[in-house]
């Protein structure tokens, strides 16, 4: 017989295998979370960094806007088969003989998801509250077109029927704008423009409290196709089908989950585990190969971005436009994208990226040519780069923001012979030195808001918040002025080419590229449509099971 | 006994408002602001919010308001992550970040002291070597890989366990596996330390003179001792583990404390960083002064006064 301290060490080896078979029985039978989602038709997806908030009036991010246009609609809504041209939303139908005096109709049946009907004054209350300086909403600009709007919000008046909105009656909306704009119907798909429950905001507080809790799961009633059930920080939002919604006949899907998820590498290794339905975005590292092997699962397409750099012309050299184009002519944006990044983003050619209005030819102005530049920079007086001052390249803290400018630094030196250092600055620090002009070169980008050049071109107006180059040209200004006044859009789009033509001769900023978006799709994911402008017609969405 | 407690408890507040005091002022002295975005706002827009929190005030003032709002327990809310408390937001952390970290910190006692044992009982042979190969490596390996080959083996390769996320009632086990087996290596090599140093005192050679059999000179009288300076250690490791680790949480996608440390002092949300930090500095008081009075009770040498 063995003695017992014999059985012991047989017995722990033996114990360890079983729980290791066991184990692996287990997970060879586990399923897949995707499986069981597909048969409740719930769509799992990554929605990036955890959300600020889901009052539309005081958050600014993409996480934000794909949650609550999930939860929210406006006047007008993506179309299902095109996301970026416009269908019928809160309003059944909307004309303008002028393009500046808009007529919504609205739905008599629209609903909030708790009964209480939808109406003009709705809309009313909304706008007032985005525009009131009490609220401090970050993005109360995208409703400047409406006329009165700015002198709103800034407080120069205090009288709210001073701004372009009238109600005739509870389901009709006039709006008058400052200008004609003939994209206003797409620029309504913004979350900004969206109504929001008066009478749930008013229980917490009054029009323009802050940070109460009226936005949270068990208060919030919502407008759109889903309502919100529940969302735990830094885990989940779940929103689950509006029975009230007025085109709830339409919605397929039960649910859906949005999982905060801001670690690219930790995303993809959930989708790959059958975690995920889609996901927010693909390791920077994982793009080339992805487009190499090109996996039915792997989709790409444009986005309406642009990254650039921008130059601070309040500070020699970069007061001399000469020093600014020698430093753009410098880039071989081509190598910069095809051989460093590989990840399929254009190389920009202007500002504008293609994809912002149908008639606006994308400009072909950008160039790589390292003799001009120097001599260009020799006739600013730095011939081969000597007495040029030394200085930083100021970028966020993202490796791929690093990459971009190791690039530029290497090509200046090269090129142009002028050594230039690199300071990263965690993202609000680095916010602020940009917009308190505390910079030499600065790395940056812009989403487009709605599908129109203006979107673009009209942050480089003087003293616009968002320029943070200053730079300013009264040309320019008087051009961006014409594309807000003028009702023909031949004219128009020509005053806007004309504008971007000027701005990237004087050159404040350097484009780089136009992005692209990754993200991966599991291929039972139907009805699925890109969109420049990232909307996302969730009503139509599918999975086949 | 009981005053020495009650003194080091008066010295604890003392130490958290210190600590929240430190938090506001390098927060708020640091550069940037919690409303910079990248669509810069109109001046009067800034204004107006400065004003409505409070932000235009002098700093000493925002630093007595803030302090007051703590110590009254009438928590403010959280810049970023607007219309939450922020001890709402701890407290739908706490539970992740209790789980997984008491997991972790009873893996790295369950491995890392009978391994430490081991190794000094076996002390230049193999055993020991081995034990002390492999807990070098793990003092080494910074869980941020560790936890991905963790999720790719037994997560994506072998699907015993989610690769990410928090659903399931095994999803503690990667991300504790990950914090226990790098916590276990230090508390193995401080075991080891500590009982080979024991050994060789007077009193245990007198023990084994007196012919008391090994098992227990090691478990009754050595043990004790040794556990002194492994102790030390295991009290700012669990209120470590116990409030969440960053990488982990990212790696593993856990609605833990974690996460919120860090991403809070980049947001320059104070009030969630001041919370944070408050918490983190209670429990490092809490189980500082448990470890204190352990070591009073294994130690006869040691009084409380």
């Amino acid at each position: 017989m063995l003695p017992m301290s014999w059985i012991a060490r047989l017995l722990l080896p033996l114990l360890l295998l079983g729980t290791l078979a066991v184990l692996h029985y287990h997970g060879k039978n586990r399923p897949q979370r995707v499986t069981a989602a597909a048969t409740s038709r719930t769509l799992l997806i990554g929605n990036g960094t955890d959300i600020q908030s889901l009052d539309p009036h005081v958050v600014t991010g993409q996480p934000e806007h794909w949650v609550i246009t999930s939860l929210f609609e406006g006047l007008v809504a993506p179309d299902p088969a095109n996301p970026d041209l416009d269908a019928p939303g809160l309003a059944s139908s909307w004309q303008s003989p002028d393009f500046q005096t808009w007529t919504f109709e609205l739905r008599p049946d629209a609903t909030w998801s708790d009964g209480t009907p939808i109406t003009s004054a709705d809309y009313l209350y909304s706008f007032q509250r985005i525009l009131s300086p009490e609220l401090g909403s970050p993005y109360a600009e995208m409703l400047y077109l409406l006329k009165g709007a700015a002198q709103f919000h800034s407080g120069k008046t205090k009288d709210f029927s001073t701004v372009g909105v009238s109600t005739p009656n509870p389901h009709r909306l006039i709006l008058t704008l400052e200008g004609p704009a003939p994209y206003f119907p797409g620029m309504l798909k913004h979350y900004t423009w969206f109504p929001v429950p008066r009478h749930v905001i008013e229980r917490f507080g009054t029009m323009t409290t802050r940070d109460t809790p009226w936005a949270r799961p068990g208060h919030i009633v919502s407008s759109g196709p889903f309502t919100l059930k529940d969302w735990r920080i830094n885990h989940f939002i779940a929103v689950e089908k509006n029975p009230r919604y007025w085109d709830a006949a339409t919605t397929k899907l039960n649910a859906i989950h949005f999982f905060p998820i801001d670690n690219p590498e930790s995303e993809e290794r959930v989708f790959l585990d059958g975690q995920l339905h889609i996901t927010y975005t693909v390791p920077l590292a994982k793009i080339p190969r992805y487009r190499e092997t090109k996996p039915p699962f792997f989709h790409q397409g444009p986005e309406l971005a642009c990254e650039f750099y921008r130059l601070n012309t309040t500070r020699p050299p970069f007061d001399n436009p000469k020093v600014r184009q020698a430093l753009a002519l410098a880039i071989d944006r081509v190598s910069l994208v095809d051989q460093v990044i590989r990840s399929g983003h254009l190389p920009a050619t202007g500002l504008t990226p293609p994809g912002a209005h149908p008639d606006y030819k994308p400009l072909n102005i950008l160039r790589f040519d390292p003799s001009a530049a120097r001599t260009l920079l020799a006739e600013a007086g730095f011939p081969g780069g000597k007495g040029f001052r030394k200085m930083e390249i100021l970028t966020n803290t993202s490796p791929s923001a690093r990459t971009i400018a190791e690039f530029f630094q290497e090509s200046w030196k090269k090129h142009l012979g002028i050594e230039i250092g690199i300071l990263q600055q965690e993202w609000q620090v680095y916010i602020d030195s940009q917009q308190s002009l505390n910079y030499d070169l600065s790395r940056a980008g812009w989403v487009g808001d709605y599908a129109d050049p203006f979107t673009f071109l009209g942050i480089f107006r003087s003293g616009d918040g968002n320029n943070n180059t200053g730079w300013s040209s009264p040309r320019y200004d008087e051009l961006m002025l014409t594309a807000t006044r003028e009702p023909d859009t031949a004219r128009r789009i020509a005053a806007m080419q004309e504008a971007e033509a000027l701005l990237l001769a004087d050159m404040p900023i350097i484009p780089i590229f136009w992005r692209m978006n990754s993200n991966l799709i599991r291929p039972e994911v139907k009805n699925w449509h890109h969109s420049v402008l990232s909307h996302r017609p969730y009503k139509t969405l599918t999975i086949s099971p | 006994m009981s005053r020495f407690i009650l003194q080091r408890l008066l010295q604890g507040i003392v130490v958290i408002i210190a600590v929240i005091s430190i938090t506001f002022l390098i927060i708020r002295l640091g550069p940037g602001s919690p409303f910079a975005n990248e669509r810069e706002m109109p001046d009067y827009v800034r204004e107006n919010l400065d004003r409505l929190y409070g932000l235009d005030q002098p700093l000493i003032v925002q630093l007595g308001r803030n302090l007051w709002s703590f110590i009254t327990l009438d928590l403010p809310v959280s810049y970023r992550l607007k219309g939450w408390n922020v001890g709402e937001i701890i407290a739908q952390g706490m539970p992740v970040s209790f789980t997984v970290g008491g997991a972790a910190f009873i893996i790295a006692v369950l491995v890392g002291v009978p391994a430490g044992a081991i190794a000094a009982l076996r002390a230049g042979k193999f055993e020991d070597r081995f034990t002390m190969a492999v807990s070098t490596l793990g003092v080494c390996i910074p869980s941020l890989v560790l936890g991905p080959l963790f999720a790719l083996l037994f997560g994506l390769q072998l699907h015993w366990f989610n690769t990410a996320g928090w659903y399931d009632a095994d999803d503690w086990v990667l991300p504790s596996l990950t914090l226990g087996l790098i916590s276990a290596a230090a508390v193995a090599r401080l075991t080891r330390g500590g009982l080979r140093e024991t050994l060789a005192q007077d009193y245990i050679r007198t023990a084994r003179a007196k012919g008391v059999s090994e098992t227990t000179i090691v478990m009754r009288h050595a043990f004790r001792l040794a556990c002194l300076p492994l102790l030390n250690y295991l009290g700012p490791l669990a209120a470590g583990l116990l409030s969440g680790s960053f990488v982990t949480e990212t790696v593993f996608q856990l609605p833990g404390l974690g996460r919120h440390f860090i991403s809070s002092a980049l947001h320059k949300d104070f009030t969630l960083a001041m919370a944070l930090a408050a918490f983190f500095a209670t429990l490092i008081v809490v189980f500082n002064l448990l470890v204190d009075i352990l070591q009073a009770y294994l130690n006869p040498r040691i009084r409380l006064k």
